[in-house]
């Protein structure tokens, strides 16, 4: 499991795309493809564009991140 | 997608107040560039003219950046912080700017070289104007009745058609109250042209033109913020802060 180096940012959802992957806009502007965490899927967590979710990012591809939580 | 806020004819006009100003403001800081001068003096330059102007810089609303402007270096593309490195003749110049004008704010760009003794290089010239020309398509496309994916596919055929790259992660973007507002305004299309959204009378944009002259691949830098490209290729932004009006678009960062 990674244990380091991850970071959490927080966005919107721009784009709902298939497969559950979305689209999400960090604050600094960035567009990032993320699916959606196991966890949340598992719990029949429902996402839409819109919403301000909290996103994990990996150091090794910026581009592509994680949906860890749907922020009220 | 949540709703694109709208803006009264009132609130239109202080954004062009906004945005005049800081037209003037950018206008200075491109001149201040010269060789042995400093991301940090043009930093410093930037908060006294944005103090004059009777406003407050739009950058530090950012959560954790604390400087008034971007200063992006050859390679660099965005959200550089001011540093001591000397500009050097032929260094590619990126400079963005945001005034927080009677509560809205205002945001553009413009990319410069670095003059120096002698000519800076064609291609470099030529991938300056490409950009400038990109921007000013895509600005036309700002009309009522189109589409966000008018102006993307403006910005990507024109840098496509010289051989350049936008860069795919950032975007253009809503402005009005906040800094960053519905809809991003990518530099290429996403996806079908009609589920970009309607552009309606009373939008506020800034489009920007961010591209390189590589591969579009950027990576962060280890200051946190900074981003520039994989290949080390130079890149550059423009960027205007345009309102839609009923027969077009207005241009709200320019002077006079």
């Amino acid at each position: 499991m990674n244990q380091k180096g991850k970071i959490e940012v927080e966005g919107v959802v721009v784009e709902a795309l298939p497969n559950t992957t979305f689209r999400v806009q960090l604050e600094d502007d960035r567009l990032v493809l993320c699916h959606l965490s196991g966890k949340m899927r598992l719990n029949r967590i429902r996402v839409i564009p819109g919403d301000r979710v909290k996103v994990e990012l990996t150091p090794f591809d910026e581009t592509r991140g994680r949906i860890v939580y749907r922020l009220k | 997608m949540t709703p694109i806020p709208l803006k009264s004819p009132t609130e239109l006009r202080l954004m062009r107040t906004g945005g005049r100003r800081l037209a003037q403001i950018r206008a200075k800081l491109l001149k201040a560039v010269r060789p042995g001068v400093t991301g940090l003096q043009i930093e410093a330059l930037a908060q006294k003219l944005i103090k004059k102007a009777g406003g407050q810089p739009s950058f530090p609303t950012v959560k954790g950046y604390h400087w008034a402007t971007c200063i992006n270096v050859n390679q660099g593309v965005v959200h550089g912080i001011p540093t001591a490195y000397r500009f050097q003749p032929g260094d590619l110049v990126t400079i963005d700017v945001g005034l927080l004008y009677q509560g809205f704010h205002t945001d553009c760009s413009a990319s410069i070289l670095v003059k120096g003794n002698q000519p800076p290089p064609a291609f470099k010239q030529r991938f300056l104007n490409v950009g400038r020309l990109a921007l000013k398509k895509a600005i036309q496309q700002a009309v009522p009745g189109h589409r966000i994916g008018h102006i993307s596919s403006a910005i990507e055929t024109t840098l496509k058609k010289a051989g350049y790259s936008p860069i795919r992660v950032l975007t253009g973007h809503g402005i009005g109250r906040r800094l960053h507002e519905p809809p991003p305004i990518p530099g290429f299309l996403a996806g079908p042209l009609s589920q970009t959204p309607l552009i309606k009378k009373g939008m506020t944009l800034a489009i920007e033109v961010i591209y390189a002259l590589g591969k579009p691949e950027v990576v962060t830098a280890p200051d946190g913020w900074t981003i520039q490209t994989q290949d080390g290729k130079i890149a550059a932004v423009f960027e205007e802060t345009i309102a839609v009006l009923d027969d077009g678009p207005l241009i709200l960062t320019s002077f006079p």
